[in-house]
């Protein structure tokens, strides 16, 4: 059974970067501010979800464990 | 609207060392400004800088090769057009656009985010507890020459995965080509010939050490950039450009960054004082006031339209070079409360310091370590500071620099 999880992005951390939508172009589409937003439920496995994580440049993607409500660690 | 402002010469004294002051003029009256010396608009309100920040498909980062030498300010002579066209055959990744910019940065981003640069943190802040404490009898310190410019210079020839007695003839040779943190700072094609002899020295430093990383990679930077090299990610020549992108953009902003940090707490001893009572507890969102409120960039001349585009009302045409101003938009009032005053505690703080778009400056994280610590170890050690001489200002019209900055402390 593989983990439900949800994907956030902090709106006052996100500069709009896209390496994110590199990672998951799907999954990740810009708002009229250039600012990226996660597709929910999101359409890709949790190891891109943690890929993206680890690779957003100002820390603004969190990848929640819907079970237990906690960040799951990249 | 043009006759209401006394120069479009942006190397003039009064815009070097105020540029808020006409700056912020032009964001009130003129925000989509045509500069005639420069040949290039000049966007100060922040809705439109993040706009050109964050349309990266509106607004190109590739310099055009050949590049445009007639229209350079200060013009450059025409027997060392040669030279100007060789030096722009080195092109760093941040003079690419997409697919190649994000190739290029992807095959080393994974450096500088904000956990991976946590790994150089207890060293960062060990090292600058020395070099303040190396100054603390004296009672007095030059903060660019002791403090704020060996700190970020050993920080990048760890990650490069150079010996750290290397840096200061590194940092020479890269400060000549991209000339921001030379206080020599010439114009016209002295600046070209002077370029030219450092990237020749650079190839040959750096050549031999892509190709034994290309054999045999480390756990460094410089095997990174190889790496993308052998994968064709790189050209050799885009690879040497990066590297000394690296050596100086990261070197000369952060150097500049704490050097404008410490004057903007001398100058604001309450806030001084503030910081302080919670050094842990402060650090950070200080940081990012000292970045709002004086940023080590005051202005990027770097983007051309790939189509007509409107900004607040102007059209600006196809091809056209635009310049966005982040000291200017950083105390936007449409944006931020009391843009004029410095408040450590300023939440939120969505300054544009460190731009924006896929371009957002690569090591951002590395350098809010690197200030954070740097003020924390002055904040434990220092509970007075004065200026010891008014400083001078770099005259640039990128960087917004002291020449030299003479503090005194006291217990």
């Amino acid at each position: 059974m593989s983990r439900r999880f949800a994907v956030h992005v902090d709106r006052n951390l996100c500069v709009g970067n896209a390496m994110c939508r590199a990672v998951a172009p799907d999954a990740f589409t810009p708002d009229e501010q250039g600012q990226s937003v996660a597709a929910d439920p999101f359409p890709e496995p949790l190891e891109t979800a943690l890929e993206a994580a680890a690779g957003c440049p100002v820390g603004a993607i969190r990848v929640e464990d819907l079970d237990t409500g906690e960040e799951i660690d990249f | 609207v043009l006759a209401e402002f006394e120069t479009d010469d942006l190397t003039q004294p009064e815009v070097n060392a105020d540029p808020w002051g006409y700056f912020g003029r032009l964001r009130e009256h003129d925000p989509v400004h045509w500069n005639p010396v420069f040949k290039t608009w000049i966007v100060t309100r922040y809705a439109d800088v993040n706009r050109v920040l964050r349309h990266h498909e509106l607004f190109s980062s590739k310099i055009p090769i050949p590049p445009n030498l007639a229209d350079e300010f200060p013009p450059i002579d025409e027997a060392d057009w040669p030279l100007a066209e060789g030096l722009a055959g080195y092109r760093a990744f941040i003079f690419h656009d997409r697919p190649e910019h994000l190739a290029m940065r992807q095959a080393i981003h994974r450096w500088f985010t904000p956990k991976a640069v946590e790994r150089w943190r207890a060293g960062l802040a060990e090292r600058a507890q020395e070099l303040i404490d190396a100054h603390r009898e004296s009672g007095t310190i030059e903060v660019k020459r002791d403090l704020a410019t060996p700190l970020p210079l050993l920080t990048i020839c760890w990650m490069l995965g150079v010996p750290a007695d290397d840096a200061e003839y590194l940092y020479e040779l890269a400060a000549r080509v991209y000339p921001g943190g030379t206080d020599n700072h010439e114009y016209g094609g002295a600046r070209l010939r002077v370029g030219v002899e450092a990237i020749v020295k650079l190839r040959e430093y750096f050549t031999p050490l892509i190709e034994e990383r290309e054999r045999n990679p480390q756990d460094d930077l410089i095997s990174m950039i190889a790496q993308g090299e052998a994968e064709g990610v790189y050209t050799r020549e885009d690879a040497l450009a990066s590297i000394m992108i690296l050596m100086d953009a990261g070197h000369t902003t952060t150097l500049n960054l704490i050097s404008k940090g410490v004057l903007a707490f001398v100058r604001h001893p309450e806030q001084w004082d503030l910081l302080r009572s919670a050094p842990d507890d402060l650090a950070a969102s200080a940081l990012e006031e000292i970045l709002r409120y004086d940023p080590p960039l005051k202005m990027v001349i770097l983007r051309f339209t790939t189509q007509d585009v409107e900004l607040s009302g102007t059209t600006i045409p196809a091809g056209d070079l635009v310049s966005y101003v982040i000291a200017s938009a950083n105390r936007d009032p449409r944006v931020f409360a009391d843009p004029d005053v410095f408040d450590i505690t300023r939440a939120p703080n969505p300054h544009v310091a460190f731009g924006g778009g896929i371009h957002h400056c690569l090591g951002a994280a590395l350098a809010r370590v690197s200030g954070q610590e740097t003020f924390k170890a002055l904040a434990r050690s220092f509970p007075r500071l004065h200026l010891e001489q008014e400083p001078e200002w770099m005259i640039h019209p990128v960087h917004h620099m002291v020449t030299e900055l003479q503090i005194g402390w006291s217990e």
